[in-house]
């Protein structure tokens, strides 16, 4: 026997094994991934990182809304040349107010 | 792919049972093929692929999806739990011949030809040195990629192809003599 197809022939012809029915379930079970499961699935980490998730989304949305409604709102008062200037002031006008509220209550200046 | 490797890993340690099994599903019969192929005996192959497994779950925040599939990584800790089992142990290699042929398909000379032909092969194989033996196993028996088995074995994949070749060379030359003895 000499030729690369018979020697792969027979590497075929060794019994590829299977495992007994209940292979799974004896190593779920010995693992230790069942106390784990009655825990619960998520860690605290995982918790507190879902729940900042949720507010940003929200915060976030609610941003977008805020300028879709003041932009909405003026159409008919501005030309489309001065759409962007005032979505510019817009802007300047909320990070002022963001930085009053969350930053420094009490820099009144930024007003 | 590697993406969803890290999702399965941070599954399973968060302690998703149905993601841990669909993982076993994936792996366990080439698991304990090469494990039965490597140590040459059933009931301690299905011992260690049960242990593989387990220390694949209890080591699985270890998993980095940036170095390697969790494939690779998998066959990397059963080559380990295999090579520690026959180095620890006073173990006694026996063969695996299959005694039984299910298939009635085939005719009773027939089952004794082919039983022979890859019995010769299998003997063949186990009586490599076990560095040979298992890269053998990997490529030719389970289908391993070079890159793969470069990674599981430490070695680079040039060197994998090169030995595999005199491997291969040298179990020819083995059932050549044994068929020309005959």
């Amino acid at each position: 026997m000499g030729s690369n197809k018979q020697y792969f022939k027979l590497l075929k012809e060794i019994p590829f094994e299977k495992c007994p029915d209940d292979f799974t379930a004896r190593v779920v079970n010995h693992s230790g991934i069942l106390d784990k499961k009655e825990a619960g699935y998520n860690t605290g980490t995982q918790r507190n990182g879902s729940s900042f998730y949720s507010i940003a989304c929200i915060f976030t949305a609610f941003l977008i809304l805020l300028v879709i409604n003041y932009n909405v709102g003026n159409l008919n008062k501005y030309s489309t040349d001065m759409l962007s200037t005032n979505t510019i002031a817009f802007a300047n006008q909320l990070s002022k107010s963001f930085i009053i509220t969350f930053v420094s209550p009490e820099r009144n200046d930024v007003k | 792919m590697r993406l969803l490797d890290m999702v399965t890993a941070n599954r399973i340690q968060g302690g998703d049972v149905d993601a841990f099994e669909k993982l076993i599903e994936g792996h366990k019969n080439r698991v304990f093929n090469y494990c039965l192929r490597v140590v040459g005996n059933y009931h301690t192959a299905e011992e260690l692929s049960q242990e593989i497994f387990i220390k694949v779950y209890r080591s699985i925040e270890s998993y980095d999806w940036r170095k390697a599939s969790l494939s690779t990584w998998i066959y990397s800790i059963s080559r380990h739990t295999c090579l520690n089992c026959l180095r620890d142990e006073k173990f006694h290699q026996t063969e695996l011949i299959k005694e039984d042929f299910e298939d009635t398909n085939i005719s009773l000379e027939g089952q004794y030809i082919i039983k022979e032909d890859w019995t010769q092969l299998a003997r063949a194989i186990n009586s490599l040195k076990l560095e040979d033996r298992e890269i053998v196993i990997m490529k030719d028996y389970l289908g391993f990629k070079y890159g793969e088995i470069g990674l599981i074995t430490g070695l680079p994949p040039g060197t994998v192809k090169s030995r595999l070749h005199g491997i291969r060379m040298r179990l020819k030359k083995i059932l050549g003599d044994q068929n020309g003895l005959k």
